[in-house]
């Protein structure tokens, strides 16, 4: 089939797909830069090259005949063998153990197991018995076993400058607390957000014991979730959403598949009703957001309006829904506070008409707010009770939580001011890098005569708050995979976190501190199972006795404790008077978001997560000024150019990036970069934008100036490697054309004449499929691969020169207009081709094919010629450039000290790879050897779905399918008779085994 | 005649110093032979061949996963607790356990990192360990006795000389990554 009537077949011929916005059209060709020579040339100006032909061979004849005289005379370096000389008795060298725990990485609190070996975590994967993860895990997650081992993390306590042993901090803090109490004085703590009941039982102790009061800030919140649901329906609860029991969503700014509450859960969700079904409907998504993040690349409409403009549409909105509800009260409110203005007039076309697609899906529709603002969660409230939605697409629970007040610390400030605390104890926050008030914190801080740092390691707060009439002690906490805790995670679940590993330095659990400092002589472990044991044990109905009950949930990671949902007292109507109208941005409004990689930054150290590219942007290790093509037109600047970002007083400087979608008057910025005090992978990459939120945590600014700076500072992106030129690489369709015909938008790709003679089919024949309509772009599956296969970091330099080594990448594609286009996210990795190009040019054979399938590529053989790069048609193959797990140099460019612990995350199965040497993905080989070494021990056939590859296995949205196409009722032999099934670059006859199923939208 | 000779001798040295570069490289590093001193004087001739302890009491590890393992240092006192209680061999078991320094065991069978080798599915597959290891039971000191090397591997699973079971067809059968990955 010729390429003309190919592209007359297709779904929508006028489709016009790009990758990179300072030319959209690329010319054909333009991928030659693939391996430029300019970063080439480095390693060949050597001596070596210049050689003549009569030199080369003298020295090959030398190296030949000094063979055996060097043999002749080696020795084995002498190896030990060290047994343990009192086996444990679960502990077996070279078979793994799994934990169930609960991830620490953020509030949304996925379950997780970790795998172990010999003691040591190296992999950590989604807990499928947990209700809402559902054995998912973010990139964010599967990087925090490689923070376990961060070199940065304080080593011992330090009281003053001096390291101390814990015996030590303890006399002193005693002492201190005691003298404190004895002169009736009061202790602050200050803490990050709570969700574990029994950590806040050891607070409310301590704090009646020790007269403390309790503090709580974290930079982004869901207190205005809680607050809003306070006023709405009288209780300060945190609901749980079902997407799944939506048709329709509607989220203002709410980035609910990346970073937002609870992405994980709401990914699987969301995935499970936009894998489309002829039979059934398919879940619209409409985001209202100015800038481009992965919910709202995924969205099926974007509604691309600037903050203040999206707080307004969401008030004349609820006017409209109350209005349709007939809640006359509420639509009188809105319209007095949202009717009057120009505004208004303007959005009321855009809110009539999400009102009216609301309103036909009511009971089944769903609105989210991502803001900050307690007032627009009123309104969301609002709206989801005249639309019917609690009780069926959002449950409250009663929350356990301690979220931040805003109100609260702005107290604490001031009466740090006025010396009313003789000590403070800060535990896991770090607002003197996050929060607005820094230098009065800062200031009151050292009228404090004792600061306490309970801190993982030496961050910003724990380290500019130090003067000589001061003592600052600090007590290293455990990392959450040393730890034991609890985890409050609604509808009446407990999470319980377990720890994996011995703790590797001279760290304490905080709680545990906290209870030696008021005397109590019980390990925390002990503590939490006797408070479930007393508290949890009688609400629970499965288990008959308290022992059971606790080795079991222990086991599992997660318990059900109570189901009763929150009975309420129904919507209060008068809590809309305390919304009002913000302020109308007049010229350039600003946004701080958070990325999928980096959140808000105390990860920052976190090689993985820095080097992990955007979803949207491809770029890794920086943040930058997002900027619409049109408003970087008008200011003159191009990606990379450095623009001045000025909010009041306050100005930024940081390189622009043109973003396509974003809305042109609107500048975004990412927070959780700029670190002063970090390791050295965390430390001066970016700039801090916490400097421009406001007390109140509100990410949003209404009038800022962005102008030009000159000057540049280059971006290490991904993104320019890969283009689609022209070809049908994505293929997509509408919800109601497929509806008609199941193949819409995939015209049949006949069979090609072939030369080549099949490979003889052999027990399996391993394959994988891709459902580019479940795939959201999270980039999980990255991060997973990262961590199983001990794929390198390589830096930002190198991700300059192109040199990044992940096996997976994500492509995105944006199609139509650059002002709002459609967004596509297609995960490549190797395709093991049946008729493998790669396999041909190899002139030592270390690529061949094997007979289930696999294209392998054989290290020990492979001498680094690079053909195989270059003959490959999907560019998955990655150059091993250094030898970088081991090279010193790279190891200094990116970790903290020489003596970093990291490469105690690598996977003993998987070799690491030196110098030299082409990888790719294996499809987790080892993965499939094992589970047939397993079938094969017990003596049975392999199930399908037995084998999960690391990719798969953390897919939140399960759209990755793998399994064995000799098996015809495989998943993987079943998605190849899917009518969405196509493959990629199908006319050059490669026969991938990697296929997808095409993008379904639910448009019109 | 004399540069005949010169020609000749310069071609045979040449030559016979590729066959040996080359037996040698295929030699080298595999530690076919190896048997070094242990600081302990254990006999595996005395444990295995005279008391015909079964090899799976000590490295028990060998039917469950990868690695076979040396036995932990307690296990030798199951026994050694009663018998021979009094060797000054013995002592050094009892040393290490007190001090909490672990026996210096040296590495006889060394596999190299580059490869992935199961015990577990040799054995339950039914080979026997001296097939691999040699006579064991005869050593009175631990001895390489087999080359452990790809091509000494790939002898035996071409030969396929166990019966693979029922629903597999070949037991392991010859792709690189079988071993390689």
């Amino acid at each position: 089939m010729g390429r003309d009537e190919k592209h007359e077949m297709t779904d929508n011929p006028e489709r016009n797909y790009w990758q990179d916005i300072d030319n959209p059209k690329s010319p054909p060709g333009s991928a030659s830069d693939e391996f430029p020579q300019e970063h080439a040339s480095e390693f060949f100006d050597s001596s070596l090259v210049n050689k003549s032909r009569r030199d080369f061979l003298g020295i090959l004849g030398f190296a030949f005949g000094a063979v055996p005289l060097v043999s002749s005379c080696h020795r084995m370096p002498v190896k030990k063998a060290l047994a343990y000389l009192n086996k444990e008795e679960r502990v077996t060298p070279g078979i793994a153990n799994w934990y169930a725990t609960t991830c620490g990485g953020c509030s949304a609190s996925c379950g997780l197991l970790v795998k172990t070996r010999e003691g040591r975590p190296i992999k950590i994967e989604g807990n499928p018995e947990n209700p809402f993860s559902r054995g998912g895990v973010c990139a964010v997650g599967q990087a925090m076993v490689l923070g376990l081992y961060d070199s940065y993390r304080y080593l011992k306590p330090q009281v003053g400058i001096s390291d101390v042993s814990l015996e030590e901090v303890d006399r002193e803090v005693i002492k201190r607390l005691t003298e404190i109490r004895s002169s009736r004085g009061r202790v602050a703590l200050v803490t990050g957000e709570i969700r574990s009941p029994t950590t806040l039982k050891v607070i409310g102790e301590f704090i009646s014991r020790a007269k403390a009061d309790h503090f709580i800030y974290e930079p982004v919140s869901l207190f205005p979730i809680a607050r809003a649901h306070l006023q709405t329906h009288g209780q300060a609860a945190l609901p749980r959403y079902h997407l799944d029991q939506a048709d329709l969503v509607v989220s203002f700014s709410a980035d609910f598949l990346g970073t937002w509450y609870s992405p994980i859960e709401f990914s699987k969700q969301y995935a499970s009703r936009r894998a489309p079904d002829p039979e059934t409907s398919m879940l619209r998504h409409i985001q209202v957001e100015g800038s481009m993040s992965l919910t709202a690349s995924n969205a099926d409409v974007r509604i691309s309006v600037t903050p203040s403009r999206e707080a307004w549409l969401l008030g004349v909105l609820a006017r409209h829904v109350a209005e349709m509800a007939g809640a006359n009260a509420g639509a009188s409110l809105l319209k007095a506070t949202f009717g009057k203005e120009l505004a208004a007039e303007e959005l009321d076309k855009t809110a009539q008409d999400i009102a009216r697609e609301l309103w036909a899906a009511k009971g089944r529709a769903l609105v989210l707010s991502g803001s900050q603002d307690p007032g627009q969660q009123i309104l969301v409230n609002a709206i989801n009770h005249w639309l019917g939605a609690y009780g069926k697409t959002i449950q409250l629970s009663a929350s356990r939580a301690a979220l931040s007040d805003p109100d609260r610390f702005e107290l604490l400030l001031s009466d740090l001011g006025r010396e009313k605390y003789q000590a403070v104890i800060l535990w896991g926050t770090n607002p003197v890098y996050s929060h607005p008030g820094f230098p009065r914190l800062v200031e009151g801080l050292k009228k404090a005569a004792t600061v306490i740092h309970l801190a993982e390691a030496p961050n910003e707060t724990s380290t500019f708050t130090s003067t000589s009439t001061m003592t600052k002690i600090v007590c290293p906490t455990h990392h959450f995979l040393e730890s034991w805790n609890d985890h409050d995670l609604g509808e009446g679940w407990l999470g319980i976190t377990q720890p994996v590993i011995q703790p590797l330095r001279q760290t304490r659990m905080a709680q545990e501190s906290l209870m030696k400092w008021m005397g109590m002589s019980i390990s925390y472990p002990d503590y939490l199972e006797a408070n479930w044991k007393k508290n949890f044990f009688h609400v629970q109905k499965k288990h008959a006795s308290p022992q059971s009950f606790w080795t079991t949930s222990l086991h599992d990671g997660i318990a059900k404790v109570s189901g009763e949902p929150l009975s309420l007292s129904g919507f209060r109507a008068d809590s809309l008077r305390g919304v009002s109208a913000p302020e109308l941005g007049k010229a350039m409004e600003l946004r701080i978001y958070q990325k999928v990689s980096l959140r808000d930054g105390r990860f920052a150290n976190n090689p993985w997560l820095q080097e992990l590219p955007d979803p949207i942007t491809k770029v890794t290790w920086d943040n930058y000024a997002q900027l619409s093509p049109k408003a970087s037109k008008s200011l003159g600047v191009k990606t990379g150019d450095l623009v001045r970002i000025t909010k009041g007083s306050i100005p930024l400087v940081l390189p622009a990036l043109i973003q396509p979608g974003q809305n042109d008057n609107l500048v975004s910025i990412a927070m959780g970069y700029g670190h002063l005090i970090s390791g050295k992978t965390g430390k001066n990459v970016g700039q801090n934008a916490f400097i421009f939120i406001d007390a109140r945590g509100v990410l949003d600014s209404t009038s800022v100036t962005v102008v030009k700076e000159g000057g540049r500072q280059e971006l290490s992106t991904t993104q320019m490697h890969h283009r689609m030129e022209g070809r049908d690489i994505v293929r997509e369709t509408t919800f109601a054309r497929f509806k008609n015909n199941p193949s819409a938008g995939n015209p049949v790709q006949e069979k090609n004449p072939t030369m080549w003679s099949e490979h003889p089919k052999d027990q399996h024949s391993w394959a994988m499929t891709i459902d580019l309509s479940r795939c959201n772009g999270c980039s999980a599956c990255l991060v997973s691969c990262q961590a199983e296969n001990n794929v390198p970091v390589v830096g930002k330099d190198e991700v300059f020169r192109q040199r990044e080594m992940h096996w997976i990448r994500i492509d995105r594609y944006y199609e139509g207009d650059e002002s709002n286009p459609r967004v596509v996210h297609q995960p490549m990795t190797c395709h093991h081709c049946e008729n493998a190009p790669c396999e041909t040019v190899c002139p030592v054979l270390a690529t061949v094919h094997s007979s289930d399938g696999i294209n392998q590529q054989v290290y020990n053989r492979c001498v680094g010629t690079r053909y195989c790069a270059n003959n490959c048609p999907y560019k998955v193959r990655r150059f091993n450039w250094f030898d970088y797990p081991h090279e010193d140099n790279w190891k200094k460019a990116i970790y903290s000290d020489d003596n970093d612990w990291r490469n105690m995350a690598l996977n003993p199965d998987v070799v690491v790879r030196s110098r030299g040497v082409m990888e790719k993905c294996s499809l987790c080989i080892h993965r499939i050897q094992d589970a047939k070494l397993r079938a094969k021990k017990e003596g049975r056939p392999l199930a399908d779905g037995e084998i999960r590859l690391a990719c798969q296995q953390s897919c939140p949205t399960d759209a990755i399918i793998f399994g064995d196409l000799n098996d015809p009722a495989s998943r993987v032999s079943l998605s190849l008779k899917d009518p969405r099934h196509y493959r990629v670059l199908h006319e050059i006859n490669v026969e991938p085994r990697l296929r997808y199923l095409t993008k379904v939208r639910n448009q019109t | 005649m004399k540069r005949n000779l010169l020609i000749i001798s310069i071609v045979g040295g040449v030559a016979v110093l590729l066959g040996v570069g080359v037996a040698e490289m295929r030699r080298m590093g595999s530690g076919h032979g190896y048997e070094p001193d242990q600081p302990i004087n254990f006999s595996h001739k005395v444990h295995a061949g005279e008391n015909k302890i079964s090899c799976r009491y000590c490295h028990f590890a060998a039917e469950r996963g990868r690695h076979a393992g040396i036995p932990p240092t307690e296990l030798c006192l199951n026994c050694h607790s009663l018998v021979k209680a009094g060797s000054p061999e013995i002592q050094k078991i009892r040393d290490a356990l007190s001090s909490g320094k672990p026996i210096e065991w040296v590495k006889v069978h060394e596999f190299p990192d580059f490869a992935y080798f199961n015990h577990a599915q040799h054995v339950t597959a039914g080979v026997q360990c001296q097939q691999c290891h040699g006579p064991v039971e005869r050593m009175t000191r631990m001895r390489q006795q087999e080359p452990l090397t790809m091509g000494w591997c790939l002898d035996c699973h071409r030969q396929n000389k166990i019966a693979p079971p029922n629903h597999v067809k070949t037991a392991a059968g010859g792709d690189c990554t079988k071993c390689h990955y």
